[in-house]
């Protein structure tokens, strides 16, 4: 006889994230491992919540696209030794492409539901410059040569075009002007001191130049301007519309959260900055990933019984000014409405790719604690190969005074 | 940098660490701090150390933090690693390319200079010690305000005195007023000579050494949320005050007790870092820093530093490489290891391969009962290990399932190798060896842990003897780094190979030797034990035997370690020695009886000063020949030296490296005897036994350039050599009793009939002179040699009135010694003649030079010599408590102390009161010169480092100096005839250089008779002005 389960409610007790690099030779963490960036991450985590005792932690998952060399080896169980875990605390390692960490949310959130897990560790890593996309990519020729994907499916730059061939009144320019607004929402953030307390400041060497420290974000441009932005050229499409500035850049950087069923992150004294009310993750097709949240979103709400109107705080990730824009436009939501990436996004901070779920959860918890007023919210981003993802989070500190 | 230091131009490739600045934001928006990484741009097997270049490199980074600070863009100032590795210290390969005391002392102060900014800038300063720190490298980081440490940071440590120096760039000044005088001798004095016991984190915060441990994963990084805390004040680090007076002193004296039990004064440098951390409450930073400079200059140019390094590197290389081994590739894998014998020795090597190598190791004996008591051993012992979690419990189930026992050598038979280590007997080794093979493959190698017997003989008979190696091992098994590896006349190289790689898994250090008796490490024990128990059969009184060797600082005394072999194995090896080389190794009746008694127990303890027992004492009897201490070891070290020629002539071993190595690693002999055969060379031993050194001057000494003038290692060669040779009845019956002795037997008469109460009653014989004893004093026997010799006159050629002056002085002298060494006991009464020995310099024809053997060292230039004089008499030998007499180092000889440990206490005397005297000189650059102390004007000129001041650092000085007394003239200011006529009119006992000398940095010449000192002179400018003191130039 099984016993009754009742599911159980997941918080996310807390988020935090390494300051996020330019990937390449001159990038800050040129030298410094993958894993040493999630170890740092975790350990800031423990840090950060003294009450949560280590050998309480039932799983650990962590996210990468290119699970070779410092990402690969089991990355969950080998940067939880690395960081000082307890030997009986286990790990695993996750891959969705750009949804890792949010997946390794999701999935953690699931066993915390049924009552498999108590409390739980989450994280996405991408050292793109140690590990460029596509590395060891090995396609099956059935996905073309039957046609089963377009070619351009690999490109994200050229799904990104695809976009806006698909929706023309998407145009170069609005793009480029959403680009602006997330360069100048990052710069205001950073300015009202918004993004540093989630920063883990990481331990950075370099041969020629010795020891440094990597305390804030390397990709933010504040200085841009929309005719910078006109000038650029596009490199998936002579005349397209997608530039290296209306898209997130190749990025190094991790992330991690703790999440806890409600009852033991109460029973512990643990903060609660988001409570989970459904998730979702949907296909699309391949070459045109960047509308994967729209569908996602739309099955997520579904599941929660709510409408697009009923989310008053969105965390979209920009791997596209256009996707984005997609997004918005479906949905009926102005380019520049305020509720969405209110503090930016990934065209200005950066997104190494895996790691940018927990990244989006940081940001909605520190609106969430900024709008009281504010219930439910929620985070979503386009995946490679054509997906969507999308989870909807409700604001523990909902009803309290603001 | 200081801009008057000039620093010899870097002889070698030095790895330069570099230091790498980079300002950054500290955690939490407090501010920029100037982060300076060490890194030589190799991975942790190169770890990073400080040549010249390096401190230039991290001059020029503190340059910019400084800059830094004064601008105020910075708020503190940090120091840390590459991974793995902080900083090691000083680049030791510069130091063999010191030539010059000035260098050694430029580089001391040069890494001061550097290092102790880091302590003196306008924003403080911390250290992240991220990993090894040792020497130079934890100096850097006790010149900061604050330290952290890594809580896996490995090897910290300040390791210098194990070497034969001392924590100089700061170390013994800062330590000690950091953590105490107790605490801090332990790391600087007691912990590099236990074996070179390092520091774990935990113990460098417990001491207090660093402020605070971080985890390494984010050890930066929390170092720099704890700096930016300190700076905000939200942690205090509380420092401990100053120890008082005598809490300070009694730290000293207890550590120094410590230190003469384990070397009796053997070796300078844990004496000179006494004198530094005792000094070191008191002291301002400059004078701390400037007495570790001398102290790290005079070291330099010690011998025992230099053999220190020589041991460091046989150790760390040689050791890791043998010479003359097979290539590896031949070697054979082991899967399976057999060992004949389950007795006590066999289950330690069975407990060793089975931990080394984790494969099945089987023990064989004849019967159940010791086969289930050897394997039981090893279980014990692994239990052991668990318990003390010091294994796992799986891995202790691992390796108990691996030992295995069995009553028939059948369990060999899939064995690769076997090792023996039944009964010290050829035959039953020939039979067990015979056994062996009837079961193994053809290939398995026999190895033999025989002491002393012959592996070729063991191998005869067998069908395939080239599968037999020695493989000695030294006791106890686990802990004995050495592994002897002896090649017998048919071992083939795939045997030979196996067998070192075998001693590699072992993690033991392997020397090749051939198939010769006792091999190496018991084969020099044996002869140097058996002239020391010769020495006491014939009537040495066993106090005198006990402590003969003392001034070699060996790790124990000669019964002491009789006692640990244990009389029967020790008997047992002298009597197969004896075999081998009847006249060489001789066998102790004494030793025979107490072996034949039963008895194992040779001493008793009255605290730490052995005894022999009542019970080896009633079986003894000794003759009524003894010998002085000195004489013992003399013996004994004549013995080693002829037996290590021998060794190499049979090409026992490749080179005197490898006998180094074994006494180092096999005997624990110290590093400052360089294992041995630097310590004969530069005792002149091997001159004098051998008529060659070993090793070539600078392998393991100081290169003979070095020295100024005569090498002081060939006069000490050549004194010891004119003393035996004087004192052998060869020499007495050749020489010519009508002139020889006429002179001599002169000089005594004249000597006992001025003074007959300062001398007594002499009794003249054929042989030397015999002075009766008293009730004060027991009888002393001088041989006519020993007058010879201190007469500075064999040859006759000498006017008699000289000879009867050095007669008289060495015959009150000695006396007077001897009444103080009867009087007090022989160590109080050599403590009180070493307590009193000061430096003294002469002109080489001065009226008062006691001959040839009295100059240790000899000025370049030629003109000054330099030699030993003694508090408490006159110069002939008269008491006078105020006076400094010449004291003949043939005198210290004679009364068994080292002249080298005498030397070193005159070199710390002299430095002492150069440095005073430069002081003096600078605060009044004009002035007369006076003596200072018991240093007189001469002797102050024999210091090197006066000179400097005397010369302003460069150039020439024309000088009169007519008396040793009463001070000098400067000749830019003097007609130079002066200076002839006032040495003229002076005493001639009082006199100093009959003409005007030139002075430099190296060199003291006395100017040609005639008029060269003027045009000299003339050229030679007056001190310059800007080294007056302001008041003067008005």
């Amino acid at each position: 006889m099984s016993p009754t389960r009742a599911v159980r409610d997941v918080v996310l007790v807390d988020a935090a994230r390494t300051p996020f690099g330019k990937a390449g030779a001159s990038g800050i963490y040129a030298e410094t491992r993958a894993d040493d960036l999630v170890v740092a991450v975790f350990r800031e985590l423990l840090r950060r919540n003294p009450n949560l005792s280590p050998d309480r932690i039932d799983d650990v998952a962590v996210a990468a696209t290119t699970q070779i060399g410092d990402q690969g080896l089991t990355l969950g169980r080998t940067a939880g030794l690395l960081a000082g875990f307890p030997s009986s605390v286990p790990g695993q390692s996750v891959d969705r492409m750009c949804a890792g960490a949010m997946t390794a949310v999701t999935n953690l959130s699931s066993g915390i539901g049924v009552g498999a897990y108590d409390v739980v560790v989450a994280g996405g890593v991408e050292h793109m410059g140690r590990h460029p996309m596509g590395e060891g990519m090995d396609p099956n020729p059935r996905l073309i040569a039957e046609k089963l994907v377009d070619p351009e499916a690999l490109f994200m730059g050229k799904t990104a075009e695809n976009l806006h061939d698909r929706f023309p009144h998407l145009t170069k320019a609005r793009a480029d002007e959403y680009a602006l607004r997330s360069q100048e929402k990052t710069a205001k953030a950073y300015a009202d001191g918004l993004i540093q307390p989630d920063l883990v400041p990481v331990a950075t060497r370099g041969a020629t130049l010795g020891w440094g420290i990597a305390s804030a974000d390397e990709p933010p441009r504040p200085e841009t301007t929309l005719e910078g932005l006109g000038s650029l050229k596009t490199p998936f499409r002579s005349h397209g519309r997608v530039t290296a500035g209306n898209a997130a850049g190749l990025n190094d950087g991790a992330t991690g959260a703790i999440l806890a069923s409600e009852e033991v992150a109460d029973e512990l004294g643990l903060t609660k900055k988001l409570r989970l009310v459904s998730f979702a993750f949907a296909g699309v097709e391949p070459e045109v990933m960047g509308i994967g949240p729209v569908p996602s979103t739309q099955k997520a709400l579904a599941k929660a019984g709510l409408t697009i109107d009923d989310i008053g705080l969105f965390e979209v990730n920009e791997a596209f000014a256009v996707q984005v824009l997609a997004f918005l436009d479906h949905y009926g939501i102005a380019d520049d409405d305020p509720r969405v990436n209110p503090m930016g996004g990934a065209i200005a901070v950066g997104h190494p790719l895996a790691s940018s779920g927990i990244r989006l959860m940081a940001y909605l918890a520190k609106q969430f604690e900024l709008h009281p007023e504010v219930e439910y919210g929620l985070t979503t981003m386009c995946i490679g190969l054509g997906m969507g993802g999308t989870v909807i989070w409700q604001n523990p500190n909902h009803g309290k005074d603001a | 940098m200081t801009d008057s230091t000039t620093v010899p131009a870097g002889a070698h490739d030095e790895v330069v660490t570099h230091a790498l600045l980079r300002v950054v934001d500290l955690p939490g928006g407090t501010g920029k701090i100037a982060l300076i990484t060490l890194d030589n741009g190799h991975d942790h097997t190169k770890p990073n150390t400080f040549g010249l270049g390096g401190l230039a490199s991290l001059t020029a980074a503190i340059d910019g933090a400084q800059a830094a600070a004064e601008a105020g863009e910075i708020v503190a100032v940090a120091v840390t690693g590459k991974p793995f590795i902080f900083g090691v210290g000083a680049d030791l390969t510069g130091v063999a390319q010191i030539t010059t005391r000035e260098q050694s002392h430029q580089v001391a102060s040069l890494g001061h200079a550097t290092l102790r900014r880091l302590g003196e800038l306008a924003v403080p300063s911390f250290a992240f010690v991220n990993g090894a720190a040792m020497g130079g490298g934890l100096e850097i980081a006790l010149h900061c305000t604050y330290r952290t440490v890594s809580a896996s940071a490995g090897l910290l440590a300040l390791p210098e005195v194990g070497l034969g120096l001392i924590p100089g760039w700061g170390g013994a000044y800062l330590l000690p007023r950091l953590i105490g005088p107790e605490k801090a001798l332990k790391v600087i004095v007691e912990n590099p000579l236990s074996q070179n016991r390092m520091l774990k984190p935990k113990d460098v915060v417990d001491l207090g050494i660093a402020d605070a441990a971080f985890d390494a994963a984010d050890f930066l990084v929390q170092s720099l949320r704890w700096a930016a805390q300190v700076l905000a004040g939200d942690v205090v680090v509380e420092r401990r005050p100053l120890d008082d007076e005598a809490t300070w002193d009694a730290a000293v004296a207890a550590s120094r007790t410590l230190v003469d039990l384990k070397l009796h004064g053997s070796t300078p440098a844990p004496y000179r870092a006494l004198e530094l951390v005792a000094a070191a409450r008191t002291a301002t930073r400059d004078e701390g820093f400037a007495a570790e400079d001398d102290a790290i200059a005079d070291l330099t140019m010690g011998d025992d530093l230099r053999a220190g390094l020589y041991s460091f590197d046989l150790v760390q290389r040689r050791a890791k490489r043998p010479v003359g081994v097979p290539d590896k590739k031949l070697a054979r894998p082991v899967t399976k290891v057999g060992v004949v014998g389950a007795g006590l020795m066999a289950s330690q090597l069975a407990l060793l391969f089975v931990q080394r190598l984790e494969v099945p190791v089987v023990l064989t004996d004849l019967d159940q009962a010791r086969v289930d008591k050897g394997v039981g051993y090893v279980h014990g012992e692994i239990d052991k290990m668990v318990a003390k979690g010091r294994l796992n419990n799986d891995k202790g189930n691992r390796l108990r399932a691996l030992v295995s026992g069995s009553t028939s050598k059948q369990a060999f038979s899939d064995a690769d190798v076997v090792i023996e280590a039944v009964f010290e007997d050829l035959k039953v080794k020939q039979q067990v060896f015979a056994e062996v093979e009837a079961v193994v493959s053809d290939t398995c190698v026999l190895l033999t842990n025989t002491s002393s017997l012959s592996v070729s003989a063991m191998a005869e008979g067998l069908a395939h003897p080239e599968r037999v190696v020695g493989f000695h091992f030294f006791n106890p098994v686990a802990l004995m780094p050495l592994l002897e590896i002896a090649r017998a006349e048919k071992t083939d190289d795939a045997s030979l190979a196996t067998a070192f790689a075998l001693g590699t898994s072992l993690k033991k250090s392997c020397v090749l030797v051939t198939d010769a008796p006792a091999f190496v490490v018991n084969r020099l024990l044996t002869r140097f034990l058996g002239e020391v128990t010769a020495a006491f059969d014939e009537g040495t009184p066993f106090e005198v035997t006990e402590r003969a060797l003392d001034p070699m600082g060996l790790p124990m005394s000669p019964f002491v370690l009789l006692q640990l072999v244990g009389p029967a194995v020790a008997f047992h090896t002298s009597e197969t020695m004896h075999e081998a080389f009847p006249d060489r190794y001789g066998i102790s009746e004494n030793q025979r009886r107490i072996v034949e008694s039963g008895t194992t127990t040779l001493l008793a303890w009255e605290g730490s000063t052995p005894r022999i027992s009542d019970e080896v004492a009633a079986l003894v009897t000794v003759g009524d020949s003894p010998s002085t201490a000195e004489q013992v070891r003399q013996r004994a070290l004549d013995a080693i030296a002829d037996e290590i020629r021998r060794m190499l002539d049979e090409g026992v071993v490749a080179a005197p490296q490898d006998i180094d190595l074994c006494m180092l690693l096999g005997a624990g002999w110290p590093f400052h005897l360089g294992g041995i055969t630097p310590y004969l060379d530069r005792t002149g031993t091997s001159e004098r036994v051998i008529g060659a050194r070993f090793l070539p001057a600078g392998v393991a000494s100081i290169p003979v350039t070095l020295c100024h003038g005569a090498s002081p290692v060939r006069d000490r060669a050549s004194l010891a050599l004119a003393w035996d040779w004087a004192a052998s009845p060869a020499y007495r019956r050749a020489m010519d009793p009508d002139r020889g002795t006429r002179v001599l037997r002169r000089a005594v008469l004249a000597t006992t009939l001025t003074e007959p109460g300062a001398v007594g009653d002499l009794e003249t014989r054929e042989a030397g002179l015999l002075l009766e004893g008293t009730a004060d004093r027991d009888a002393l026997d001088i041989p006519w040699g020993e007058l010879v010799l201190a007469g500075g006159d064999p040859g006759g050629v000498l006017p008699e009135g000289v000879v009867r002056r050095r007669v008289g002085r060495w015959l009150r002298l000695r006396l007077s010694v001897h009444e103080r060494l009867c009087m007090d006991g022989i160590d109080a009464g050599r403590a009180w003649l070493v307590s009193r020995v000061r430096p003294r310099a002469l002109p080489a024809d001065h009226e008062l030079h006691p001959g040839p053997s009295w100059a240790q060292r000899t000025i370049l230039g030629g003109a000054l010599e330099y030699g030993l004089a003694l508090r408490g008499v006159d110069d002939d030998g008269r008491p006078d408590p105020e006076a400094v007499g010449l004291l003949p180092s043939a005198l210290l000889l004679a009364s068994g102390i080292d002249v080298q440990v005498a030397m070193a206490r005159a070199d710390r005397y002299l430095t002492d009161m150069a440095a005073l005297a430069s002081d003096r000189r600078r605060r009044d650059p004009t002035a007369t010169l006076r003596p200072l102390g018991d240093a007189d004007v001469l002797t102050l000129l024999a210091s090197r480092s006066f000179r400097t001041v005397l010369v302003d650092g460069q150039g020439m000085r024309s000088a009169a100096i007519p008396s040793r007394t009463r001070g000098w003239l400067d000749l830019g200011r003097l007609d130079p005839a002066f200076a002839v006529t006032a040495a003229q009119i002076t005493d001639a006992d009082e006199r100093g250089f009959a003409r005007p000398v030139l002075i430099t940095v190296d060199e003291v010449v006395l100017v040609k008779e005639g008029g060269d000192a003027v045009r000299q002179s003339l050229a030679d400018p007056a001190p310059r002005e800007h080294t007056r003191p302001a008041s003067r130039l008005a």
